[in-house]
């Protein structure tokens, strides 16, 4: 099967200049994202986990060509990173995004049915008024918003409704990927529910793709077929959900779903806990070799000197010591 | 079109039949409100509604026209005082004009020049402004160094190089003023777009591929429209002082047409004859216009920004 979206080797630079900075110092790097390649197969979810900064939203950003990136973004047969914007345009209906702060993601100026039908009218500016308003009106009945509730504006609505007016935006367009960018971070966790329970039905019956960015484990383990583990702009593991899960080969991934808490006294204090020490490191000066190793309870110094590379079937661990928690113990 | 194609689709028009619409309420009907609430605000409203009023019909009121020069009291302070019975409710200048009817003229034609001129100012500033802010970079400093250079030439000079250049008339006047003023708008503007676009809807409109054109105008413009209505009301009492200022100097309107600073500054050339009416109504009249502006745009800056305060 070919999949729907190949991502190859992509890499993003931030050039950043300090206050005061002469116009030719040359600015600083800070490498965001790393030679990352993954694919996605039509219908599939991809779960994207890590920490805050590690690079797992602007990868999301750079396959929408929102912050410059290199390498190859390929989608429909055509490279989306060489495409003029002429071109990319053509594709950018196919793929949406649905992001983190729903009430920030939605001005305050427009209403609800001018903001859901802005994609609409923005790729297709044939349809007349009467039909965009009656699509705009099965969109929301779609997420479970009231269609009369058209005219009102999104301060009116609750975190979760906004998060709902943001999906129904997404959409409109009917699209074939749908990035989320931790559309459930901001809400409560009985609103979380919903409206991860909304998504992963308009998944089934869209037949849609989905990236789904998350740093909440519970919530990328109930909604990804696949995931993936990012530290410091790079890939650590990826695997297949219930693998990933049940036995983590990466060091990172298991000292992540070692913190992650479990609803049950007894075994949570069976629990052995494998906790990180220090911070991510500044990414404008990442550690050499792999940029886990400071943290890792594993490192050895083989992991100073080589890059580990992203090698298995199936299951992608990029490490040089991969295994099971026991047998590494 | 799997989207389109509700689960449901009677039960959907069921109930899409049963409810009415609701209308929302704009965080522009919010601070409607709140404006209205403001006693300041509202008596600020009241006062330049007067003001309009009397400038607007004050001429059909009066006794007489505005350049009917009576022969019987000119120059003479003993007769030209108030005068009720004649006609002559605010007094006659030092050329037995009526002052009521010129006084109507010269405020009509100071909230004109500074109507005008604010709106060439905020139309010419928030655009510039935006597309600076909104595009950044390079093309950001060197608009913002253009407008440093503009901020830099001592206003008055060119204003007056601008009417002696072009003549002495009301367009170049508020053609001149507004486009002197602009840079300071530009400045507030750009400020304000730079924090609107780091905005979560902005990137959303990117994402979608909403041209830059239609974000500037359907998503930053209308969050500027807060600041912008506020700096307008108070940018004209400061076009109406600039341009009384050029009238005192001699160099704004032209007799037989009056402004506000010309009669101010024939007032005030008369004040040793004892004609104290020829300075005081054409300066309350100028006050009241000030005042209800301030009280406008101090209510305006409430009602819009409640968090600031």
């Amino acid at each position: 099967m070919t999949p729907l979206l190949d991502v190859r080797d992509l890499s993003v630079v931030f050039r950043l200049r300090r206050e005061g900075d002469m116009p030719w110092t040359p600015p600083r790097q800070l490498q965001a994202v790393r030679g990352v390649s993954f694919a996605l197969q039509p219908g599939e979810t991809l779960g994207i986990v890590g920490e805050s900064g590690s690079g797992k939203s602007t990868l999301a950003r750079a396959l929408i060509r929102m912050v410059p990136a290199s390498g190859q973004v390929n989608w429909a047969g055509e490279d989306l990173l060489t495409l003029s914007r002429a071109r990319m345009q053509r594709h950018r209906s196919a793929i949406q995004m649905v992001f983190q702060d729903p009430l920030a993601s939605l001005n305050p100026r427009m209403t609800v049915g001018q903001i859901i039908a802005e994609p609409l009218r923005t790729h297709y500016p044939e349809i007349a008024a009467p039909e965009v308003k009656a699509r705009v009106q099965l969109a929301m009945d779609r997420v479970g918003l009231l269609p009369n509730q058209i005219n009102r504006y999104p301060h009116e609505f609750s975190g979760g409704q906004c998060q709902r007016i943001g999906i129904a935006r997404a959409l409109i367009v009917e699209p074939k990927l749908l990035i989320c960018d931790e559309p459930v971070s901001a809400l409560d966790v009985s609103i979380q529910a919903q409206v991860i329970n909304l998504l992963a039905e308009l998944r089934r019956d869209l037949g849609l793709s989905m990236i789904f960015i998350a740093h909440d484990l519970s919530v990328v383990k109930h909604i990804s077929d696949r995931v993936m583990v990012m530290y410091l702009g790079r890939v650590m593991e990826a695997a297949p959900k219930r693998d990933l899960f049940s036995r983590p080969d990466h060091p990172y991934t298991q000292a992540l779903l070692s913190a992650v808490p479990i609803p049950d006294p007894a075994k949570e204090r069976a629990k052995r806990m494998i906790p990180l020490q220090g911070d991510l490191p500044s990414p404008m000066a990442p550690p050499s070799g792999c940029v886990f190793r400071t943290r890792c309870p594993r490192a050895a110094a083989r992991c100073a000197a080589e890059v580990p590379a992203l090698s298995g079937e199936g299951r992608l661990v990029a490490c040089h010591f991969p295994g099971p928690l026991e047998q590494a113990a | 079109m799997a989207l389109l194609t509700p689960i449901d689709m009677t039960a959907l028009a069921a109930r899409m039949a049963n409810l009415d619409e609701v209308k929302g309420r704009s965080l522009w009907a919010d601070a409607r409100l709140r404006f209205f609430r403001n006693k300041a605000a509202v008596a600020g409203v009241v006062l330049l509604a007067f003001c309009a009023t009397y400038a607007l019909f004050g001429q059909l009121i009066a006794a007489h026209t505005y350049d009917f020069q009576n022969y019987d009291i000119m120059g003479e302070a003993s007769k030209s005082g108030p005068n009720w019975a004649e006609g002559y409710y605010f007094g006659a200048d030092q050329q037995g004009r009526d002052l009521f009817a010129r006084t109507a003229m010269g405020t009509r034609i100071s909230l004109i020049v500074g109507l005008i001129a604010t709106a060439i100012s905020v139309t010419l500033g928030t655009l510039y402004g935006a597309v600076s802010g909104y595009l950044g970079g390079r093309v950001d400093a060197v608009m913002m160094r253009l407008v440093d250079i503009l901020m830099s030439i001592p206003y008055l000079f060119v204003l007056i190089l601008f009417l002696v250049m072009f003549g002495r008339s009301l367009s170049v006047l508020y053609l001149a003023i507004g486009l002197l003023s602009w840079p300071g708008m530009a400045r507030i503007v750009r400020g304000q777009t730079l924090t609107l676009k780091g905005r979560e809807y902005i990137e959303a409109a990117q994402a979608t591929g909403v041209s830059s054109f239609r974000i500037i105008i359907r998503h930053i413009v209308p969050n500027l429209m807060g600041i912008v209505v506020v700096y307008a009301t108070l940018l004209v009492p400061d076009v109406i002082i600039g341009e009384s200022f050029i009238s005192f100097l001699g160099l704004g309107v032209q007799e037989p047409q009056t402004s506000l600073g010309t009669l101010i500054s024939d007032g005030a050339k008369s004040v040793y004859y004892n004609t104290q009416w020829e300075i005081a109504f054409p300066i309350a009249f100028f006050m009241m216009v000030m005042f209800g502006f301030y009280f406008v745009g101090d209510g305006l800056r409430d009602a819009l920004d409640p968090k600031d305060r």
